[in-house]
């Protein structure tokens, strides 16, 4: 156990054959352990696992209760927050999972493992960390040339999904030239993954066993964000009208963080250091980024030093070849992880004659929306995009499925 | 400073419609049909673009395309377009890519073309994702809310009904489709011009 991860957290929780398969995962050493029993463990983050967000819905009764989303609130996507409110100050939160529904994942289950694999990358908005987690669960392994292309992957898809995440902060606090700064980059490293992959977000890339690449001489479009990020961050930092709206917004203690087994980013920013990578042997050596404030300027100064790491370790990977192949895949139960930009994803799979029978995911998002709504409850409504931004988590991440044959 | 930095990056918005990029176009495309598709996407020896989830498991030879867009009812006014756009089950991907229409590399407003927080407003719906049960009656009142004259674009795989039990045309009529997994931002400012009425380059 280690004392600054706290232990076991409760990483994710399904329901088979009337039973609850609880995963408990240590981010101290990477120890997983699954244990299945008839009732439900009395862990505080156990409803969210499950979808139900009642449990954390504790409203006043002073102010009224509004459905924010899921269509015109300015969320953007489908996905829904119940507030409770007097007009100003959020008395009360929680957010609906339902909004996204199921979707694709149903169509997995009966699937043979490299087509399941394609219809994950498209439940999540994060395709590669979902094609690794997957691809852990049900291959037999990986060549070394494999390890350094999902290194390689993995990172290009935190470094666009945090330049997406401070763009949309410096766009909350209408810092133009910044946001255009920030989404120049954004799309510079999609079209580098475009031609790296064939798809800007690098589905098709992470192979069962395998991989598959275009172009790798591509990776050297990112030498000009090399050179243009720093002076950006030096100066997004040092703009006191824009730190002052993530100053204090949204926090979250130490003690929540390990009260509701929050992960990634909104552990990082809290100084709980929960992130796959420090013991994932994709990595060696990893040290997990931290902040101990826990407001949103923690997280977004985590995802900042995130994207040096992220362009230095593309930078130190060498990739000779495009493509890999590793013949197998395993039967059985098994589980896979992987750090994606957000948080990690983890994935339960049954394989049996090479097909997905059964499967359960849990995406970081599903976990971490609860933190958010922890952190922004007694904050104002126009702290919300704040709060919200800085966890860089979707609702289709949170809205994911369970089921299969039983 | 941020006014100094601005200028030194220069002008880095494409210039499309008069002219395209090759790495603005969406990079996916199959150049033929493969023999069979996992996922039902290769009919009578025809590939049918609506259904593909261009993953490369048919290993057929790929290519990036322009045209990605079928509009069949476009409108007829020649002026600014208002959009609303509403995901009713994406995995998140399209609307990451519909939020980067109004960044420096697209520039969408260049066009005349702008996204507006409320169907009210709109002139086209612009719909992305497998419709959920709990998003229909959310995509239904949507179009009703909808000024005359309006129109309904679909972009993905999954809002064409690729892997999803249902379709957006199944709860709504559609006038556009726009394909891709996700679609890239190109092939979605060429579907929105299209729907205007103002494809001629």
């Amino acid at each position: 156990m280690s004392a600054n991860t706290n232990g076991k957290t409760l990483a994710a929780l399904f329901r088979r054959g009337g039973e609850y398969v609880s995963v408990w995962l240590d981010y101290g050493n990477g120890k997983a352990e699954i244990t299945i029993e008839r009732e439900a463990p009395e862990r505080p983050i156990a409803g969210a696992l499950l979808g139900r967000t009642e449990p954390y819905w504790k409203p006043s009764g002073e102010g009224r209760v509004i459905r924010f989303g899921p269509a015109a609130s300015g969320l953007f996507q489908a996905g829904a927050f119940d507030i409770e409110t007097f007009g100003e100050k959020i008395l009360a939160i929680r957010p609906l999972y339902d909004y996204k529904g199921s979707r694709v994942l149903r169509s997995m289950v009966g699937r043979k493992v490299d087509e399941a694999l394609v219809l994950l990358e498209r439940a999540g908005g994060f395709p590669v960390t979902y094609a690794v987690a997957f691809a852990r669960a049900v291959e037999d392994g990986v060549s070394e040339e494999g390890v350094r292309v999902r290194r390689t992957l993995l990172e290009l898809e935190r470094l666009h999904n945090h330049l997406h995440s401070v763009r949309k902060l410096a766009g909350d606090a209408s810092q133009k030239v910044a946001t255009m700064q920030f989404a120049a980059m954004e799309e510079e490293v999609l079209r580098t993954m475009a031609e790296l992959t064939g798809h800007r977000y690098g589905a098709g890339a992470v192979r069962v066993g395998g991989f598959r690449l275009r172009d790798v001489s591509a990776l050297e479009r990112l030498g000009d964000i090399e050179r243009e990020f720093p002076g950006l961050e030096d100066e997004l930092e040092d703009s006191k009208t824009f730190l002052d709206r993530l100053h204090r917004t949204c926090t979250l203690s130490r003690d929540d963080v390990l009260e509701l087994d929050s992960v990634g980013l909104a552990a990082r920013g809290s100084g709980v250091p929960r992130d796959v990578r420090s013991f994932d042997p994709y990595y060696e050596g990893y040290r997990p980024v931290t902040e101990k404030e826990g407001d949103a300027l923690a997280r977004m100064l985590v995802m900042m030093d995130e994207i040096k790491h992220s362009l230095r370790i593309i930078s130190e990977t060498e990739i000779r070849s495009s493509e890999g192949r590793q013949d197998g895949s395993r039967e059985g139960l098994h589980m896979g992880v992987a750090e994606g930009p957000h948080g990690d994803v983890l994935v339960l799979v049954e394989v049996r004659d090479g097909r997905v029978r059964w499967i359960g995911v849990r995406g970081a998002s599903r976990v971490n929306y609860v933190a958010f709504c922890r952190g922004i409850t007694g904050n104002i409504f126009t702290d919300f995009p704040f709060g919200l931004h800085s966890f860089g988590m979707n609702f289709a991440d949170a809205g994911l499925w369970q089921g299969g044959e039983e | 400073m941020w006014i100094v930095r601005g200028l030194k990056k220069g002008v880095i918005t494409g210039r499309y419609p008069e002219e395209v990029r090759e790495e603005e176009l969406p990079p996916y495309v199959p150049a033929e049909a493969p023999r069979k598709c996992p996922f039902g996407a290769v009919r009578k020896g025809r590939l049918d673009l609506s259904a593909c989830l261009y993953c490369g498991l048919c290993n057929v030879g790929f290519e990036r395309r322009t045209e990605m867009s079928r509009i069949e009812n476009p409108l007829t006014f020649r002026r600014s377009l208002h959009v609303f756009f509403l995901d009713v089950g994406t995995c998140h991907l399209c609307n990451r890519e519909v939020s980067l229409l109004t960044g420096p590399h697209y520039d969408i407003h260049r066009l005349g073309i702008f996204f507006v927080p409320t169907p009210k407003h709109a002139d086209v719906l612009l719909v992305a994702g497998c419709p959920t049960e709990e998003m229909v009656p959310v995509l239904r009142e949507a179009y009703e809310l909808m000024p005359e004259p309006k129109r309904v674009v679909v972009m993905g795989s999954c809002a064409q009904g690729a892997i999803c039990r249902s379709r957006v045309e199944d709860h709504v009529p559609v006038d556009g489709y726009i394909d891709g997994c996700p679609p890239s931002p190109i092939s979605v400012m060429d579907g929105l011009l299209k729907v205007a009425g103002r494809s001629e380059r």
